[in-house]
Formats: C-alpha cells, sequence, structure tokens
C-alpha cells in the first residue's frame, strides 16, 4: 500500500509538470500578452507598454520564464495575477470551494441519478419503460452541455421562475440571512448548474449501469443466488449490483476531467464564482499565471479523482486488494 | 414406494433469432428417496436444462417449460407453484451444484457470507447461528482451517475448494435432493475424485437423493444406482447402472460405452461415434439417433420410437425393442 501510494505520487508529480510545461509554453506561443490585452484603449504610449513588460519580466526569452516559473512553482509559488493585482494562489483559493461544490453536487446527480435509472431499466430489460428510458438518456447524452443549462434556465429560471439563473448566492440579501437562510440560499443557486452538469453523466451512467446489470444478470452466480432460494430482491440488490458496480467505478475514475471541464462551460453559463470561470475570464486577459495555475490545480483535481477511483476499486473489487 | 420426484413429459424450449430449438423434448423420470440417478449424454443432448428446469432456472425472455410438462415433487407440481412457494423449495428442500465453481460463486462475498445467506433465507437463525453453521459445513466438505477460510473471497481457493464450498452450501439446509450438474467437468482429474468420493460419502451420511449429471460414464459407473441415458432432448434408455453398463440396449448407449477406453483390453483407436449431435433447432426426423445409428433401417427414418419396455427394469427407445433381429453384429 505505501509502495503504490509512492509510485502513484510520483506520477501524479510528473502530471503536474507536463500539465504546467504544455500549458506554459502553449501561452505564451499564443499572440497576445498581458499587457496589451489589459490596455483597452490604443493611445498608451508605446514606452508605457514596454515598461510594464519589463516590469514582470515579460521582456525575457521565453526559457528565461520558464525556468523562473518552474522555480517558483516547486516552492508552491504559483505567482502573480496581472488583472487581479494579487497572487494567484489567493485568488484561486476562495473560487475552489465553489466548483469543489459544484462539481460534488453534480457528481451525486450522476451517479445518484443515472445508477437508479440504469438500475430501473435492467430490472424490466426490454419493456416500454426500458425502451423509453434508453431514448431519454439517448437524447440527454447527446445534448451540448451549455445548451442543455441555457434550456433549463429558460424553463426553469426565467419561465417559471423556480430557481435563480446565476451567482452562487444572493449578492444583495446572502450576508444578513440566519444560518438556515444562507444554506437554503446556496442550495437553490446550486440547483440548476448541478442538475445540468450532472445530467449529461446520469445518462452516461444509466448506460453504463444497464449495460453492467444486464451482463451480471446473466452470469452463473446469479443462478446460484436463486437456486438458492433467495428472493428475487436480494438477488438484483445483493448479488447483481454489487458485481455491476465494477466498471461504474471505472467510469467514475475517468469522470473527474469531463466534470472540470465541464464546469468551465457551465459555470460561465451561470456566472457560477468557480474556478472554471475564472480560468476561463483569465484567458481572455492573457493572464499567464492564471491560467497555468488553474491548470495545475485541475490536474492534481484529477490525478486524486482517479486515486479515489482506485481506492474505491479496492473497497468494491476483493479481487483487487492482493499482495498488498 | 412413492418417489421423491417425478418428470412427466417435460418440455423446454428456448427462442433463437426466430427458431425454436427444443433443447428437452418430452423428458421423464422418477426420483426415489436415498437413490442416485445418473443423467448422462453428450454435450447438447438437455442434461443440464433439464437439470434446470426442475427448479425452474431456466429464465429469461428466450427459455420456457411448455405447459402441459409436470414436474411433482413429494406430490405439488413445481411448475404451478406461486414464487414465493417455490423459492421455499429451492436451496432447502432441492439443492444444485453447478459445473464451474468459479463463476458459480458470487466474487465479492465471501463464502461464510454465501453460505450463511442461505442459511438465513431458510432458517430462523441470527448472523452468529448462520455464521456457526457455516464454519461447521466448510469442516464437513473438508476444509482444512475453516475458522479463517469462511471469511475468504471465491478467488483465494482453488476449483475444488470452490466446489466444496457450492456443496457445503448446496448441503446447508439438509436438502432432500442434490443435483449435481457436471460438478467435476471442470476440475483437475485427481480433484476429480476426490470431490466424487466426498459427494458419495455426504449422500450416504445425509440419506438425500441426488440426480448426477454427467457425460462421464466412468463417474456415474461408481456412484449411481440407475442410469437414463440422454440424446436429443429425449431419454433414449434407461435401466439400472450394471445393466445398462453389461447389457445396453439403445445403439446410443451401445456406442457410448465402446468410446471408453479401456485399459484391459488391447485397443489400436479409439472408437468414436460417427456424426455430431443434432441441433435442437432441427431434430431428424423419425427416431433422432438414426443418422448416426449403425443398425438404422426404413422404420427409424419415418417414426420415432416411444421409451419401449425391454424388462421391467430396463426401457430403450429404439424399434430395435420390437424387432432384435434387426441388430447387425
Amino acid at each position: 500500500m505505501v509502495r503504490y501510494l509512492a509510485v502513484r505520487s510520483v506520477q501524479a508529480a510528473a502530471i503536474v509538470f507536463l500539465v504546467a510545461t504544455l500549458t506554459f509554453v502553449l501561452l505564451h506561443l499564443a499572440p497576445g500578452d498581458p499587457v496589451i490585452a489589459s490596455t483597452e484603449s490604443t493611445l498608451v504610449r508605446r514606452e508605457v507598454i514596454e515598461q510594464q513588460r519589463r516590469n514582470f519580466g515579460l521582456d525575457r526569452p521565453i526559457h528565461v520564464q520558464y525556468l523562473r516559473y518552474l522555480r517558483n512553482l516547486s516552492r508552491g509559488d504559483l505567482g502573480y495575477s496581472f488583472r487581479e493585482r494579487r497572487s494567484v494562489w489567493h485568488a484561486v483559493r476562495e473560487r475552489i470551494p465553489n466548483t469543489l461544490l459544484l462539481a460534488t453536487a453534480a457528481l451525486l446527480v450522476m451517479f445518484g441519478l443515472g445508477m437508479l435509472i440504469g438500475a430501473v431499466q435492467a430490472a424490466v430489460p426490454r419493456s416500454r419503460a426500458d425502451d423509453a428510458l434508453s431514448i431519454l438518456t439517448l437524447a440527454v447524452y447527446s445534448m451540448p452541455v451549455f445548451w442543455l443549462g441555457l434550456m433549463l434556465m429558460l424553463v426553469f429560471g426565467l419561465g417559471l421562475g423556480w430557481f435563480p439563473v446565476g451567482g452562487a448566492v444572493d449578492q444583495v440579501l446572502y450576508p444578513h440571512m440566519s444560518l438556515l437562510g444562507k444554506v437554503g440560499d446556496r442550495a437553490v443557486h446550486l440547483f440548476l448548474p448541478a442538475l445540468t452538469l450532472g445530467l449529461v453523466g446520469a445518462a452516461v451512467t444509466a448506460r453504463y449501469q444497464r449495460a453492467a446489470m444486464l451482463d451480471v444478470i446473466r452470469q452463473d452466480f446469479v443462478r446460484t443466488a436463486r437456486a438458492k432460494g433467495l428472493s428475487e430482491r436480494t438477488v438484483f440488490l445483493k448479488h447483481a449490483l454489487r458485481n455491476a458496480l465494477l466498471p461504474i467505478v471505472t467510469l467514475f475514475g475517468l469522470t473527474f476531467p469531463l466534470l472540470l471541464s465541464g464546469a468551465v462551460l457551465i459555470e460561465s453559463v451561470f456566472a457560477w464564482p468557480g474556478m472554471g470561470k475564472f480560468a476561463v475570464d483569465a484567458l481572455h486577459g492573457r493572464d499567464y499565471n492564471v491560467v497555468t495555475g488553474t491548470a495545475i490545480i485541475a490536474a492534481a483535481m484529477v490525478v486524486l479523482g482517479n486515486l479515489l477511483a482506485d481506492l474505491l476499486y479496492r473497497v468494491v473489487d476483493p479481487r483487487t486488494r492482493e499482495s498488498s | 414406494m412413492n418417489p421423491l420426484l417425478s418428470v412427466r413429459h417435460l418440455r423446454t424450449s428456448f427462442e433463437t433469432n426466430g427458431s425454436i430449438a427444443r433443447a428437452v423434448d418430452g423428458v421423464s423420470f422418477d426420483l426415489f428417496p436415498g437413490e442416485t440417478l445418473g443423467l448422462v449424454g453428450e454435450s447438447g443432448c438437455g442434461k443440464t436444462v433439464t437439470a434446470l428446469s426442475i427448479l425452474r432456472l431456466v429464465s429469461g425472455p428466450t427459455g420456457h417449460i411448455v405447459k402441459d410438462s409436470v414436474i411433482e415433487y413429494q406430490g405439488t407440481d413445481l411448475l404451478r407453484l406461486p414464487p414465493r412457494e417455490l423459492r421455499r423449495i429451492r436451496g432447502a428442500e432441492i439443492a444444485m451444484i453447478f459445473q464451474e465453481p468459479t463463476t458459480s460463486l458470487n466474487p465479492v462475498l465471501t463464502v461464510g457470507t454465501q453460505i450463511a445467506e442461505t442459511l438465513r433465507a431458510h432458517t430462523k437463525m441470527d448472523r452468529k447461528g448462520a455464521r456457526r453453521r457455516a464454519i461447521e459445513l466448510l469442516e464437513l466438505v473438508g476444509i482444512p482451517d475453516p475458522e479463517s477460510r469462511v471469511d475468504d473471497y471465491p478467488h483465494q481457493l482453488s476449483g475444488g475448494m470452490q466446489q466444496r464450498v457450492m456443496i457445503a452450501m448446496a448441503l446447508s439446509c439438509d436438502p432432500k435432493i442434490l443435483i449435481a450438474d457436471e460438478p467435476t467437468t471442470a476440475l483437475d482429474v485427481t480433484i476429480q475424485a476426490q470431490i466424487l468420493a466426498l459427494l458419495a460419502k455426504l449422500k450416504r451420511r445425509l440419506g438425500m437423493a441426488m440426480i448426477l449429471i454427467t457425460h462421464d460414464l466412468g463417474i456415474v459407473a461408481g456412484l449411481a444406482d440407475r442410469i437414463a441415458v440422454m440424446y436429443g432432448g429425449q431419454i433414449v434408455e434407461q435401466a439400472p447402472t450394471d445393466i445398462l453398463f453389461q447389457h445396453p440396449q439403445h445403439p446410443y448407449t451401445e456406442a457410448l460405452l465402446k468410446a471408453v477406453p479401456r485399459i484391459d483390453r488391447p485397443t489400436t483407436r479409439l472408437a468414436a461415434i460417427p456424426g455430431m449431435v443434432p441441433r435442437a433447432t432441427k431434430w431428424p426426423t423419425g427416431c433422432r439417433f438414426h443418422p448416426r445409428c449403425q443398425h438404422v433401417w426404413e422404420r427409424c427414418r419415418v417414426r420415432m420410437p416411444d421409451l419401449l419396455t425391454w424388462s421391467p427394469e430396463q426401457h430403450s427407445r429404439c424399434w430395435l425393442v420390437e424387432e432384435p433381429e434387426r441388430r447387425q453384429e
């Protein structure tokens, strides 16, 4: 186990290093820089721009800038945000909880709803209900996530007025709310973005879950369970479902990158003050350090998510627990 | 003596791509208390489907048991039992072990859990009691160190040990009938002998009846009191074991016995039965064995014989019973 974690840590460090390098190089090769991007007027004098570039070290050759960035990174310093005028870490830190909240809620929707739908379908395969749910999941799966978000916003936010259409809290009233009120306010703000982000994943999960269940239900040990005189309920929930979890855990590991890239879109659509929206805004402003920093943090989250999936695998499947 | 189990004109069909496979096509037999019946035949002859039909384990949208079949256990027809009451028979009165122990055990549950859940489904035992009984059962089937093995997962055991677990599970509620479907086919030869010896010993000790399904005549020779030979979804010959081995009446039984290599006689080549088992979607007309039979004549091609009585104890589905002079040497 210790050895396993050590190997995984080295892998994680290598991945983070690669992500940092790629992002850094691609950004610097793209036209424009933070000084130009922040200068709205063309009347600013050339000398002022040059001066600013010198201040930030942007006039140095790219490899010098890169080595300096790595040196800072190795000390845990993500650099300075040109737009926020403070350190990247400080700016990102207050946005991470929002993204984590959104991602966790979306995960719950994705796996809770998805596994439920898939299991229901597998319980009555090739029935009308199964067919209807298959069509529904395929339809949702085919929708672009931002479009789905806009539609939900249109119907439930603007049309019916049940949910707010943007932000994480009510900007005006939130500070004056009771604790319970604050929780409620966060919940109603969270609902639509989390649903949007989770629904597409739920459709994928449902299709996986259905296939996995139908695969398991045909296996010999399910027949054994029936031959023992167990009820269909026990056969389904105890014997079949536990085994059908294995492919779902694999899916769980693959989900994190999708979840974070989805968050980038959803946070922009719903004006959700998270890391994704921050990164997109930073990209438009060529805020080099913020883009690279958020990419690194996202990479770290993906690596952690995969580690979590691996550990879950060990919980679910005793055959992977061997020799540790 | 009344039979414990009476199977009458059992028909089980599967629907595959529009065509119907009549896997079991009119099987009838009796099983008496304490008796071992061997069900013998090549792959695809309907042995396993017969066994699964008894506990109504032929499920899914494709397979079904045809309506007028009867499977009577101690006077009640299992085919007409509501699911709830059928579950009380499954595992408690009639238990089953399967060909592949590796895939027949649930990989994510410990063997103790799997044995205990059978006990808890059929008795009022609590969790602790069921676990204690599971350990006793593991000991009964000869698993060393049962106190620690009870917490093992199936993959931590060898194939032979896994089959012992299956046997422990099947015997947990003292069933009156044990159906063993090719219980040793997936195992090494030496392990096969151990498992068979174990089955014979436990059967004697617990006094249950057994249906032993196998393609291996050597296995039934030592264990079965009576043998039913299956071909093409039907029983083609039924007789007490010694009579069947000494005076087989059906040409298929005869050919099967000839195909067993002997070490007490010089043999130059192995005898095989020419041709292949016909497909269940398209049985031959007349006698189903006629395309492979060396005695075949016109009548065999046109009409299927019933299971004809050769002697009170021996029945053969062959026209030779009526026209023995047709037999060619």
